[in-house]
């Protein structure tokens, strides 16, 4: 039977009240932003996945649809680029995914956007050009 | 005074090791308890350890490949050996794309966090998710949080008010 259920705040009854202060947020950004992760190795895990299905394509010349891996590769790239100080790559790739998302149909043109993007991220990654 | 997390349980579901490390360092300088924060690496790990320890908060990245994430969060609200149905979950993703947002939100998602993120984003939908909760509607089509945030006129019936019945847990 369809229902509203207000459930039990099992969250509030263990944290109590207070919030966080400012002092802990800005402590905790530092954290974000002093972090020592390599995203170089962790980037280059995503592009290379993105140059197998690249080259794939190059093989079987299927430009009907866009293999939802090289999505999740692009987006873990934007998302992770500048967690781990490469703003270049959250940046160039949100284009690339903006571009995306507004096409209405997947054609040829895309893979080529792909394989520019691909060259421009490694290029990024061995200049180590973060900002 | 702050909040008191010695005893909130949160499951971190994280695509790389890395990031789970840099949400754990967060969330610790925010006073959670390393020792209180689990990780996993997919969909079927990230439900196993929630069947076993039943987590306060459950922070789940959208997991490629496809939308493990997705698959996660309508696993805990629907599932019948869930074992909190209820449980705030936290959608991260690397993209605000409209269409991911509603696909989180109609999963019953609690909330939608955007990578890159700062540690105040993080602080305000924890904060959310403890002061704010939104009373759960339970459908044959739904389970989650009441979708409708804003408080704004539509035209037609209001159906939670006439046809479905509020229960307290």
């Amino acid at each position: 039977m369809d229902r509203i259920i207000i459930p039990k705040n099992v969250l509030k009854e263990k944290a109590g009240s207070g919030g966080f202060s400012n002092d802990l947020i800005l402590e905790a950004q530092e954290k974000i932003d002093n972090n020592s992760v390599d995203f170089t190795l962790i980037a280059e895990k995503y592009l290379a996945r993105i140059r197998a299905s690249l080259s794939e394509h190059s093989k079987t010349k299927d430009c009907s649809h866009l293999c939802p891996s090289i999505l999740g590769d692009l987006t873990q790239l934007r998302a992770q680029g500048a967690m781990f100080h490469f703003y270049s790559i959250t940046h160039v790739t949100d284009i690339v995914l903006d571009l995306i998302d507004s096409l209405e149909n997947v054609d040829s043109k895309i893979w080529m956007i792909i394989d520019s993007y691909e060259k421009c991220a490694s290029l990024l990654l061995r200049a180590q050009v973060k900002d | 005074m702050s909040y008191d997390f010695s005893r909130v349980n949160v499951l971190i579901v994280e695509s790389t090791k890395e990031m789970f490390k840099l949400f754990r360092d967060v969330l610790t300088v925010l006073e959670v308890p390393e020792k209180n924060i689990e990780a996993a690496y997919s969909c079927e790990e990230g439900y196993h350890k929630f069947q076993r320890t039943n987590h306060d908060l459950i922070i789940t990245d959208w997991l490629e490949c496809p939308d493990k994430g997705v698959e996660l969060a309508l696993k805990v609200r629907k599932s019948e050996n869930s074992p909190n149905r209820y449980v705030p979950i936290i959608m991260t993703a690397g993209s605000s794309h409209q269409s991911r947002v509603i696909k989180s939100r109609d999963a019953g998602v609690s909330d939608y966090l955007v990578k890159p993120f700062t540690a105040g984003d993080l602080a305000t939908r924890i904060s959310r998710a403890i002061e704010k909760p939104r009373p759960f509607v339970l459908t044959s089509s739904y389970c989650g949080p009441d979708r409708r945030v804003r408080n704004v006129p539509f035209p037609g019936e209001d159906r939670r008010v006439s046809t479905l019945r509020t229960e307290h847990q």
